[in-house]
């Protein structure tokens, strides 16, 4: 089964995150910011699948930071942005611009699924 | 009937500051001009009504001064320091004729005609009448007391600027009413705006929440077989506050969209 990199500012959601994929036999690496995912580096790098928040708080480095610091460390997994922001923000039209795909919070646990297994199977 | 819309501030500062011209131009035109007709012609019922005039404007000044601003207040105060000058050029013309000397009384109409028409603050109605009046006062000197004005081609060239001063209140009144219009219509834009915004930022407020109590309930299921109605009617909520996540998204889009 895959490897998943989370990071998300909000703890709750990560944990939770984490937590359901432990239910399906997922193993996770929780991050909560660009500096956490840099210190778990080869864990992170490890993983197949990076969930990335896009905007990772004001004033700190966000999951776009996150995403060009994993192609400059060569990650070779899949590469997913989740927002919860509908308003258009300069994070998040920066993050349309790479062409990574971007799903919309609250994302479905089948969607998750679907997700990780794709990755297993990949 | 419908409420005509209340006015807003830079309507009722350029309301009151046409109102403060006049009146500063007839206190002080008409001193001056009492200065001058009482050396010119000694003391008559003209420098008195010049003089009347002085204390009227000065009237019309303070109750602009005084009372809160206000359209209706400047209306007020602008008719109070107008309309004395159909009776002070009345006054003028007879004045004039019963000594037979010669003023040409014709350009003091038509710069009055002018002045109100340039000046007057709101509704055009009662300077439109005031306008009009001074022409008919105009031709009835003429041609019922027989006063017979210097300049050739008077009192017509009096009424051809009446007609110009009445056009030129309609033209201000239309513009005053576009320019009222399109400052409503740019609120309303920037209300719906700040509306559609908000919802947006709700929607964006209550996103992630939902989606920690959304993976919690398929946590819930999962873990606790036992507990599948408590699990089911998380997941029934879940779906409620999705639904109004997407009518709150719709909303403020039809807002950005709304017709003004």
């Amino acid at each position: 089964m895959p490897r998943i990199l989370i990071c998300d500012d909000d703890p709750d959601i990560a944990e939770v995150m984490g937590e359901f994929f432990q239910d399906h036999g997922i193993d996770s690496v929780i991050t909560h910011s660009f500096d956490e995912v840099v210190a778990h580096r080869p864990e992170a790098l490890s993983c197949s699948l990076a969930i990335l928040d896009v905007n990772l708080g004001f004033g700190q480095p966000s999951g776009v930071d996150v995403f060009r610091w994993l192609q400059r460390e060569q990650f070779a997994g899949t590469v997913v942005f989740l927002t919860g922001h509908a308003v258009t923000s300069a994070i998040l039209e920066g993050a349309r611009m790479l062409g990574v795909p971007i799903l919309s919070k609250p994302i479905e646990g089948e969607t998750l699924l679907r997700l990780a297994s794709a990755e297993a199977s990949a | 009937m419908t409420r005509a819309p209340a006015a807003t501030a830079p309507e009722i500062i350029e309301a009151r500051r046409g109102a403060a011209t006049a009146a500063i131009i007839a206190l002080a035109g008409q001193a001056a001009l009492a200065v001058v007709d009482s050396r010119s012609i000694g003391w008559s019922a003209l420098v008195a009504a010049r003089l009347g005039h002085v204390g009227i404007a000065a009237i019309a000044l303070a109750l602009l001064w005084l009372r809160p601003p206000s359209i209706r207040a400047a209306e007020v105060s602008f008719a109070l320091a107008v309309i004395p000058f159909q009776l002070v050029l009345l006054v003028s013309e007879l004045e004039f004729y019963a000594r037979g000397d010669v003023r040409d009384h014709g350009s003091w109409y038509q710069l009055t005609m002018l002045g109100i028409a340039t000046l007057a603050p709101a509704d055009p109605m009662l300077p439109a009448f005031l306008v009009v009046m001074l022409g008919v006062q105009r031709v009835l000197l003429r041609f019922l007391l027989g006063v017979v004005p210097l300049a050739p081609g008077e009192p017509w060239l009096t009424l051809i600027f009446a007609v110009v001063a009445v056009g030129m209140l309609v033209s201000r009144a239309r513009r005053r009413e576009f320019v009222a219009n399109a400052a409503r219509v740019a609120a309303h834009a920037a209300a719906l705006e700040r509306v559609a915004r908000l919802l947006l930022l709700v929607r964006d407020r209550a996103n992630s929440p939902l989606q920690t109590v959304a993976l919690g309930a398929a946590i819930v299921k999962r873990r606790c077989p036992d507990q599948q109605r408590v699990a089911a009617a998380m997941d029934r909520a879940v779906h409620r506050l999705r639904k109004l996540s997407k009518a709150l998204q719709r909303a403020s889009r039809s807002f950005e969209r709304a017709p003004l």
